[in-house]
């Protein structure tokens, strides 16, 4: 049976085992409390500097995001033209939107 | 012909689901369909960036929002991901009980976070944040409510696939369409993920 043209060839790799899957439930909730804990900055006060603040926020929501993308919706195990067709639209609307934002002065402001 | 193109041929004579990709045009229309959902969120994010100081002298969001509660429904709809994926699982391997339990706790656990959106928007109301009384407060209404339509419609599909199940429709051999439904309901999941970090934990500067 060729490997291009069934579909029940597409999965390159064995999913998660459901213990696996809850692990990184656990890794998500923890990255998810970090991120809580930083509107409180009386419990760490380093988060009153705004750029260490932005920082902490942006790597812990993209962390977030990669896992689930990779893990929960498989991207990992996946055919990488899935990834491809996703990414596409993510950089086309990241490059997008940013310019638009550039254009209304929105990081200047 | 070699043996391995003479058995491709036969194949792509009689699979129906054959595809030059190997993979289901089912699911790369659904990733295709989320990555223009990509533009649609960017727009409305952006729209809200742009806006959210703009309160013509009354009251903006950012002023009312309440980040535990709303951390608190951020955690729900981030563990329906998880029970979404369990779904998935036990229907791949075929243990339907499981999968349909599986199923019903993700639909539920969505109504929860819908539930705290309708508590949301109700509170900031009263308040005195109507859809119209800033461009802040259109702009957050739209963004938020355009994200709740979608878990919205995620708890539609999910209750549907639960009811196939249930009628004893839903096979490992359709799991795919459970696959389907669970990538739909965990972009929703990431797109919160961003928009609880941008507009909600993002202190105005």
């Amino acid at each position: 049976m060729s490997e291009t043209t069934t579909v029940t060839e597409t999965h390159d790799d064995h999913h998660p085992s459901d213990w696996e899957y809850v692990k990184i439930a656990g890794i998500l909730a923890v990255l998810t409390t970090i991120e809580v804990l930083t509107y409180f900055e009386s419990v760490f006060t380093f988060f009153e500097t705004r750029w260490i603040l932005l920082t902490t926020l942006f790597v812990l929501m993209i962390v977030k995001f990669w896992l689930v993308a990779r893990m929960f919706m498989h991207l990992k195990q996946d055919k990488p033209i899935l990834s491809q067709s996703f990414a596409a639209g993510l950089a086309l609307a990241t490059g997008v939107y940013i310019v638009a934002l550039l254009a209304f002065n929105f990081f200047s402001a | 012909m070699s043996t391995a193109t003479a058995t491709a041929d036969t194949h792509h004579d009689h699979d129906p689901h054959a595809t030059n990709t190997g993979i289901s045009n089912n699911k790369l229309a659904m990733w295709l369909f989320l990555s223009t959902e990509c533009l649609l969120f960017g727009a409305l994010i952006s729209t809200y960036l742009l806006y959210k100081t703009r309160g013509n002298g009354g009251v903006l969001p950012t002023d009312i929002f309440d980040i535990p509660f709303t951390s608190v429904s951020s955690f729900v709809l981030l563990m329906s991901s998880l029970t979404m994926v369990l779904a998935l699982s036990a229907v791949g391997r075929g243990d339907m009980d499981r999968g349909k339990a599986w199923l019903l706790v993700t639909a539920m656990l969505g109504g929860v976070f819908i539930g705290g959106q309708v508590y949301e928007f109700t509170s900031f109301y009263r308040e005195g944040l109507g859809y119209t009384s800033n461009p802040a407060a259109s702009a957050f209404y739209t963004l938020t409510g355009f994200h709740g339509v979608h878990v919205s419609l995620g708890i539609l599909m999910l209750m549907s696939l639960w009811v196939s199940a249930q009628q004893g429709k839903l096979t490992p051999n359709n799991a795919e369409t459970v696959e389907i439904v669970g990538l739909y309901w965990h972009f929703v999941d990431i797109v919160w993920i961003f928009i609880f970090t941008v507009i909600y934990l993002i202190p105005p500067a």
